[in-house]
């Protein structure tokens, strides 16, 4: 099978060695990439008595078949590991242009055990891999660190570096990628998981020229062609506002949360914070991730006020615009760019960062805060100065309540207590995303048992039930957002197909207006790897993935008792001007999900489960 | 048909237009003429055969987003808003 180096790259900190190990075959065909090929090394190799920020739990970089070839779209990467912040199986997502580097240098992934005594980098530069001291960058801040680093080794080279939120083990710090271009493994705290393992940061260098083996190149230089004109034909206004065109939308239909999850209509706030405001302010160009025709991000620039940017740098998508505006009813765009900054300087996840202070803000209108608690920090909803103050600390691990709320939201609510829990926002410990599982219950459902906890990409349910058809299977319209009729088998679908796309390693912003299908998915495969499987076979890859997660999860305990929502969303309508959405039905849904996914009625998959799926068979 | 247009849409039509229609029309086709007559819009306005929705504008009418078979009578009040995924 085309389409891989078969190559592994294992450092062991503790031991300072590192070697290349080969991928199995069989491995690659069972379980793609991505995600799922960091799943299945990952359950090799914890248990259920790993502690995340121990020298046991590995920290996985995965490339998949699709990343650094033709394929529009498909040159990202998955980071895998157990989540410091959850406890539980944990993957981030990342575009930009390492995971491209990184299968040119010749890999198709990376694990990192152990743990230094020392600050180290990794130097990936073809086949020469080494640990280099790294006790200069400690302290340092992203920025700082790619610029030193690529001065040092490579102008043209890309890093992967934690700053210093990761360093102090802050549970949601991110793993930064491209410097200023900023591109994150953002959630589940991977940051922190470099930081106790002394590792800051990976360079791969802009020399590997390692061509990746395609079994039919032709065909897959006319599946591509082909799509491209679609892509600029569909894509084009998503091209132009990226993702935070969908603020206003997303107020207008429900989907957006508004003061810690308890309104539904902000108008103001919205259209102060959209993207097409963004155009005409702070904007400055398009950017985007490496060999990608769609360009969504974009860099922004604001030299004056109290919010002033150090110098031009990617701005905010949708998640960030939103959990730092509407969600901590903060209506400055300037403000919330400041946040970005300080989040991808420091290396903290942005979703979990503006989660916990939107939180912390309840925490203080409800008097559950006090202000001697809050340290000469003026927080609050819709005071911007105190929120990027209690920012920085939170990333510094500054004061007591900044390095409580650096432990997340779940965390902070049991020690805060005094009733705390009960606008804590999370699932399994990973805190919302910033759509709504009132106005969508295929996310409501999705939410409650994805693997890695709250998280939206696992089955992007307000994507598909707005207008994303899926013909090839089986629903030729999506079922509707609080339908409950048919809603368990097509979530389970959904995140099927999602974590295929996260072991291509696909975007999944390609599928928007259906520009690119399943068809063409599978069209790709089949060019690359030359294995001509079925549609039925490709999905069935995303949905052994699905289940080895969750097996990962139960081993440690996750069972039916987990996959809940918050209380919020248990109790809480949400109503407003055209908008009266009720609590989603989440125990009938689940227990038809169960069904569906061939689980128990404690959410185990059956052992004909994981018979049918090859799972325990690798 | 009274159409209220949200920012930067307004640009093209003023806030408010109205559009006259003898009979219920389906939005695929309104959509079709608006362009016609104004082609700024069409970047946001166009769909390709498959689509349920417009690629960038939602279409909204008493608490309800439109699909692109959805009827509009001659009385309809209905808003227009550009409309990207966000993600």
């Amino acid at each position: 099978m085309k389409g891989y180096h078969y190559r592994l790259i294992w450092v062991d900190l503790s031991r300072r060695r590192i070697e290349t190990r080969p991928l199995a075959e069989k491995d690659a065909e069972m379980y793609i990439g991505g995600g799922g090929l960091g799943a299945l090394i990952l359950s090799r190799l914890v248990n259920a008595g790993t502690d995340p920020l121990g020298p046991d739990n590995p920290l996985i970089f995965t490339t998949g078949p699709f990343t650094a070839t033709r394929v529009p779209a498909g040159s990202r990467h998955e980071v895998i590991g157990l989540s410091p912040l959850t406890g539980i199986y944990g993957e981030s997502n990342c575009g930009g242009a390492f995971g491209y580097h990184f299968k040119r240098a010749g890999y198709d992934g990376l694990v990192i055990t152990g743990a230094s005594p020392e600050p180290v980098s990794l130097i990936i530069d073809g086949d020469d891999l080494s640990l280099e001291p790294a006790l200069d960058l400690w302290g340092k801040t992203v920025f700082e660190t790619d610029q030193i680093l690529r001065t040092r080794y490579d102008q043209g080279g890309v890093t992967a570096a934690i700053g210093p939120a990761g360093e102090r083990l802050v549970s949601f710090a991110s793993i930064s990628h491209d410097g200023r271009a900023t591109r994150a493994a953002g959630r589940c705290g991977f940051g922190a998981v470099m930081g106790a393992k002394k590792i800051k940061a990976i360079l791969v260098t802009s020399r590997g020229q390692a061509q990746i083996p395609i079994a039919d190149p032709e065909g897959l230089r006319r599946a591509t062609r082909a799509v491209l004109p679609v892509i600029k034909e569909k894509l084009q206004l998503f091209s132009q506002f990226g993702t935070t065109g969908g603020v206003a939308g997303y107020h207008k239909l429900g989907n957006l949360p508004i003061n810690n999850w308890r309104d539904a209509r902000a108008p103001e706030i919205a259209e102060r914070t959209t993207g097409t405001t963004m155009k005409e302010t702070i904007w400055v160009s398009r950017a985007g991730c490496k060999a990608c025709p769609i360009q969504c991000g974009r860099l922004v620039e604001n030299q004056e006020g109290p919010f002033a940017l150090d110098g031009r740098m990617e701005g905010p998508e949708y998640e960030t615009l939103a959990v730092f505006g509407t969600l901590c009813l903060n209506g400055s765009l300037e403000a919330i760019a400041k946040a970005n900054e300080i989040c991808n300087t420091l290396g903290l996840d942005t979703i979990s960062a503006g989660s916990v202070l939107a939180f912390a803000m309840e925490c203080v209108e409800k008097g559950v805060l006090g202000p001697d608690d809050l340290e000469g920090v003026d927080l609050g909803f819709g005071k911007p100065e105190g929120m990027i103050e209690m920012l920085g600390r939170i990333g510094r691990r500054e004061g007591a309540l900044g390095r409580l709320l650096g432990q997340g939201v779940r965390a902070a609510a049991r020690t805060i207590g005094r009733g705390a829990e009960e606008f804590a926002v999370e699932t399994k410990g990973l805190e919302y995303p910033m759509h709504d599982p009132r106005f969508s219950w295929g996310h409501a459902l999705s939410y409650a048992t994805s693997n890695r906890g709250a998280c939206h990409c696992a089955s992007l349910s307000h994507m598909f039930e707005i207008g994303i058809n899926l013909p090839e299977l089986g629903y030729e319209k999506s079922v509707p957002g609080r339908q409950q009729e048919g809603k368990a088998a097509f979530t389970a679908v959904l995140q099927n197909l999602m974590t295929l796309l996260d072991s291509l390693v696909e975007c999944k912003f390609a599928m928007i207006n259906n520009t690119l299908t399943v068809t063409n998915f599978l069209d790709f495969y089949n060019c690359i790897t030359g294995r001509g499987i079925k549609v039925e076979e490709f999905l069935a890859a995303g949905e052994r993935a699905f289940n080895l997660k969750r097996t990962i999860n139960n081993q440690r305990g996750v069972t039916r008792k987990d996959d809940m929502l918050p209380p919020r969303f248990r109790t809480l309508r949400k109503k407003g001007e055209e908008i009266d959405f009720g609590v989603p039905p989440l125990l009938p849904l689940l227990s038809d999900y169960y069904d569906v996914r061939g689980w128990t009625e404690e959410g185990r998959p059956l052992a004909a489960t994981l018979e049918r799926l090859g799972i325990g068979a690798e | 048909m009274k159409i209220t247009w949200f920012p930067p849409l307004d640009r093209f039509y003023g806030p408010v237009s109205q559009v006259e229609l003898d009979r219920p029309v389906p939005l695929r086709e309104i959509l079709i003429n608006l362009t016609a007559e104004k082609k700024e819009l069409a970047p946001f306005a166009r769909f390709s055969p498959e689509d349920r929705q417009p690629h960038g504008l939602m279409v909204w009418r008493a608490g309800k987003v439109l699909g692109l078979d959805d009827l509009l009578d001659p009385g309809d009040e209905v808003e227009m808003m550009i409309m990207v995924a966000g993600g």
